[in-house]
């Protein structure tokens, strides 16, 4: 298992798209990948969960991955979030 | 878990506690640290073992006797613990007069005195529920909250199984959801667990190819509700042929949310299943299970008088 912590840096935090790419590219993954925000962890691969969550511009999240991809997944999950994605 | 403070309960307007203070706006930042309510006539009259600081404290009819008796027997005096910090307030209902004396004291003491209209178990209902509700412990849950026949049925599995599909044909067989996704689980007082929508103006369904689905906007507002009791967790799984899965239903399986047991029925995937029927008979078979009625019990019964019987012959 590994964990990651990320400050989200968009303007308007992780609204549709963002969310939309977060879950796109979770999908590809047999890992299982999940946010953990104040508490309350969400699966990475359900775009509805990512939004309901409301992801405020500076909040900080925890990028929790386990599987046998997980070193790949965090890899381009950390990429996306990084490039604030491609916003 | 939400903290409340005796402002907030003196400011609260979705639930009709009529309240007032009568001494001002000193101490109203004392925290109410249980959602347990306490009568302290006893301890008006010295008994002050076992005391739940924390709680609300409810003066009745009860209480102002107490406070007569204490008048006119120089026995009884207000200990100076009825007035410690850890004590959040004292609610005067059915709009009786306290004496000057108390309010005096507690005013010094900065404790927050209020009144309502209401009577004390009128009160203590509404505050109760208020409380609990607030306090409850929650968790988020991944999966499809649905009502089946009036039972909270939770539909979890790994995402892509097919959990919002299912869904989608129960809302069609005329059932209603509660939640897709994510699933707010609150557990109320008496070992029950809640479950409701964590955005409850809309209810949304994500289904892959199409996007984000607005139930109530496609199926109508009698499809949707906003909590429901959970009873019953379906889970979803890919059918693994090494593994055994329930044949009879003789066995109680139970998956713990919030540390109580919940039933719980795993339903192997394959092509050509229909989940949603599956479901819809499982929501049965569970309100009869809950009667007492189990199919495979009865049926294992007859059987063994059967081989009884031709054992005889």
């Amino acid at each position: 298992m590994i964990k990651k912590t990320f400050s989200i840096k968009n303007k308007l935090g992780i609204h549709a798209r963002p969310a939309a790419l977060l879950a796109q590219k979770a999908s590809k993954y047999d890992s299982s990948i999940s946010i953990v925000k104040d508490g309350q962890k969400i699966d990475c691969k359900s775009i509805l969960g990512i939004m309901m969550m409301a992801v405020e511009c500076g909040a900080d999240i925890d990028i929790v991955i386990e599987g046998s991809d997980e070193k790949d997944a965090m890899v381009n999950m950390e990429k996306l979030i990084n490039e604030r994605f491609y916003e | 878990m939400k903290k409340y403070t005796v402002g907030d309960i003196l400011k609260e307007k979705n639930i009709i506690l009529k309240l007032q203070s009568l001494t001002g706006k000193k101490g109203l930042k004392r925290e109410i640290k249980t959602c347990e309510i306490h009568r302290p006539v006893l301890a008006f009259l010295g008994h002050y073992d076992s005391f739940p600081r924390g709680a609300v404290q409810v003066l009745g009819e009860e209480e102002m006797t107490a406070l007569n008796i204490m008048r006119k027997n120089k026995k009884y005096e207000l200990n100076r613990k009825m007035f410690s910090k850890d004590i959040p307030c004292f609610v005067v209902t059915a709009d009786f007069n306290l004496p000057k004396y108390f309010i005096r004291k507690a005013e010094i003491a900065k404790m927050p005195v209020l009144r309502t209209k209401l009577s004390a178990t009128r009160f203590i209902d509404r505050i109760f529920v208020f409380l609990d509700d607030g306090m409850a412990p929650k968790i988020t849950a991944q999966g499809v909250m649905m009502d089946v026949y009036g039972m909270g049925v939770l539909i979890t599995g790994e995402s892509g199984i097919g959990k919002s599909e299912c869904a989608l044909e129960l809302l069609k067989r005329g059932h209603r959801l509660i939640a897709d996704d994510i699933v707010g689980i609150k557990q109320r007082s008496g070992s029950i667990l809640v479950a409701h929508a964590m955005m409850t103006r809309h209810h949304y369904v994500e289904v892959r190819g199409l996007g984000i689905i607005d139930i109530e906007d496609v199926f109508g507002i009698g499809s949707v509700r906003n909590a429901i009791r959970v009873e019953l967790v379906v889970r979803l799984e890919e059918w693994d042929k090494v593994k055994d899965y329930d044949r009879l239903g003789i066995e109680k399986r139970h998956t713990t949310i919030l540390g109580i047991e919940i039933t719980e029925v795993v339903v192997p995937v394959t092509a050509g299943r229909n989940l949603a029927v599956i479901i819809e008979l499982a929501a049965k078979n569970q309100r009869l299970k809950a009667e007492g009625h189990y199919a495979a019990k009865e049926l294992e019964r007859e059987l063994i008088k059967i081989t009884k019987k031709k054992k005889k012959e």
